[in-house]
């Protein structure tokens, strides 16, 4: 079974994120990128279903602009087996996302597909599902536990009320949640190695797609201030404080 | 112009989350006509029809909407989606996963987890995990939106009294089927819904001593939350947001609140509480 994770560049999880005075959007000059940590998690699940002997091909794809090929790099330095490259300097939107690897996977054919639940910059959460859906495929967002069974997959989702199970039918998507494992670093010989595996380049136009944005962003600004904390010398004025002021109780 | 709102509910009764999502509705403007989908579902939808501003309730009784699987749910949506200017959700489990797919079927974006209207094509969303407000226009014809429910008041939940009118659903794709749920045992309320959230951070050292949270929780009827680099250091995550959250601390002064103050709260691992 080929195995396709989709990996998006961002702002480093550890980073504080500055807005730009102008409000267009947020100071990405200078900033550390990284992979999304949603994404790494995709990686390791699709690595470690190699490493059982489920999976035998691990095809690692980010669309975007030219430097999207450092985060497949990444992917590749972890273990995956090539990587493809769909080049745009458009700023991608998930629908857009979605049609591309649609595209992608019409030609590659893989029996899974993983993502990352979300990014961590436009906390959007659609690509998966809207990729599952353009496909007519089964998806299981949220998953924290993935086993591979004769003619499909059992996945543990995390829902509000807890944990549910369902099984899907081969092929289907998965994105990933916390709890589905924890990433591993990309060894120095991996990261040497790495450079030598194939990434091959497509772009939309060559995918028949089109990524024109459906959202206009009008500004983007800081959120309010957080108030700072005020101690209480005894717990009759904690409790006045939550009665009157915060009116919670 | 009309906006369908997709009903998040346990076939009684009609989760809270849903009555913010009401009053998002009510800011866009316009009919508004809330979608029961589900498996004996009569009783959710006679509530629904008692919330004021609801216009119409359309149920859709049905076995393939039993367990709200994305796939027969988002199928339902494309069905009765032409028919409407916007499609809403308040932001839960199952409309995270149904309202994506849909608009994708409809060929149409979505705008995730709105805390604000500002006209009927334009709406302010948190990204970068709060760190930034962006205000985004949407250009196409119909707008699936997902609402965050601590953006927007909660609507009364009675005093209305709509037509339910029944439709037909959109059958079952057959893709997933669905097993079993394993619901998180706990009397306290659902992170996701609840009103107060008690939530500790780094302060609170480690997850041992988040018992002294559960206690006080107990007291306030409050969920239990953690902050993003605790529940990190405890293995989970899922940020959740609250109306109200108190941040806990444990210092050499002993055990405090830090203020009522903002917040990412996250769920710490399963035995603390219902994620």
């Amino acid at each position: 079974m080929k195995v396709l994770v989709a990996v998006k560049r961002v702002i480093d999880a550890n980073v504080k994120v500055r807005v730009k005075a102008d409000g267009t959007g947020v100071e990405t000059a200078n900033v550390k990128m990284a992979m999304n940590p949603f994404c790494e998690i995709a990686v390791e699940e699709a690595l470690r279903l190699k490493e059982a002997g489920k999976a035998t091909e691990i095809v690692a794809v980010s669309c975007g602009a030219q430097s999207s090929q450092e985060t497949i790099r990444t992917a590749l330095a972890m273990g995956a087996d090539r990587g493809i490259h769909v080049l745009t300097d458009v700023v991608l939107q998930p629908l857009a996302v979605a049609k591309l690897l649609k595209a992608v996977i019409a030609k590659e054919q893989p029996g899974l597909v993983i993502l990352g639940k979300q990014a961590i910059d436009d906390d959007c959460n659609q690509t998966g599902q809207m990729l599952a859906g353009l496909l007519g495929w089964p998806q299981a967002t949220f998953a924290s536990k993935l086993q591979v069974e004769d003619g499909g997959f059992t996945v543990t989702r995390e829902v509000d009320a807890g944990l549910e199970v369902i099984k899907l039918k081969a092929p289907a998507l998965i994105t990933t949640d916390l709890r589905l494992n924890e990433p591993r670093y990309a060894s120095l010989p991996n990261i040497m190695k790495a450079k030598k595996k194939p990434i091959e380049a497509l772009t939309p136009d060559a995918l028949g797609v089109d990524v024109t944005p459906r959202v206009k962003t009008l500004k983007v600004v800081e959120p309010a201030k957080r108030k700072s904390g005020v101690r209480v010398k005894s717990v009759s004025e904690l409790v006045d404080k939550l009665r009157n002021e915060a009116k919670v109780i | 112009m009309a906006i369908l709102l997709l009903a998040e509910h346990d076939n009684n009764a009609i989760k809270p989350a849903t009555l913010n999502a009401v009053t998002a509705a009510a800011k866009i403007g316009g009919e508004v006509h809330l979608l029961v989908a589900g498996q004996n579902a009569k009783a959710a939808a006679e509530a629904g029809s008692k919330i004021p501003g609801i216009a119409k309730v359309l149920l859709c009784d049905d076995a393939a909407y039993a367990n709200g699987l994305a796939e027969n749910v988002a199928a339902l949506l494309v069905k009765l989606a032409p028919a409407y200017s916007h499609v809403l959700a308040a932001t839960t489990a199952i409309s995270k996963s149904a309202m994506p797919r849909a608009a994708a079927l409809l060929d149409v974006a979505q705008i995730s987890d709105i805390i604000g209207v500002e006209s009927p094509d334009t709406f302010v969303r948190l990204t970068y995990a709060g760190n930034a407000v962006t205000t985004v226009q949407s250009s196409d014809k119909i707008k699936v939106i997902t609402v965050r429910s601590t953006g927007f008041d909660a609507s009364p939940a009675t005093g209305g009294s709509a037509a339910v009118e029944t439709v037909a659903g959109a059958g079952d794709t057959g893709l997933t089927t669905f097993l079993r749920q394993e619901v998180h045992r706990s009397e306290r309320p659902e992170l996701a819904s609840a009103r107060i959230v008690i939530s500790g951070g780094r302060g609170m050292q480690s997850g041992d001593n988040f018992k002294l949270l559960e206690r006080v929780a107990d007291k306030l009827g409050a969920a239990v939350g953690a902050s993003v680099s605790m529940a990190t250091t405890n293995g989970d995550t899922e940020a959740v947001r609250a109306q109200i959250v108190f941040q806990f601390v444990l210092n050499a002064e002993g055990f405090g609140v830090e203020a009522p103050g903002i917040f990412r709260p996250c769920a710490t691992n399963g035995n603390h509480l219902a994620t």
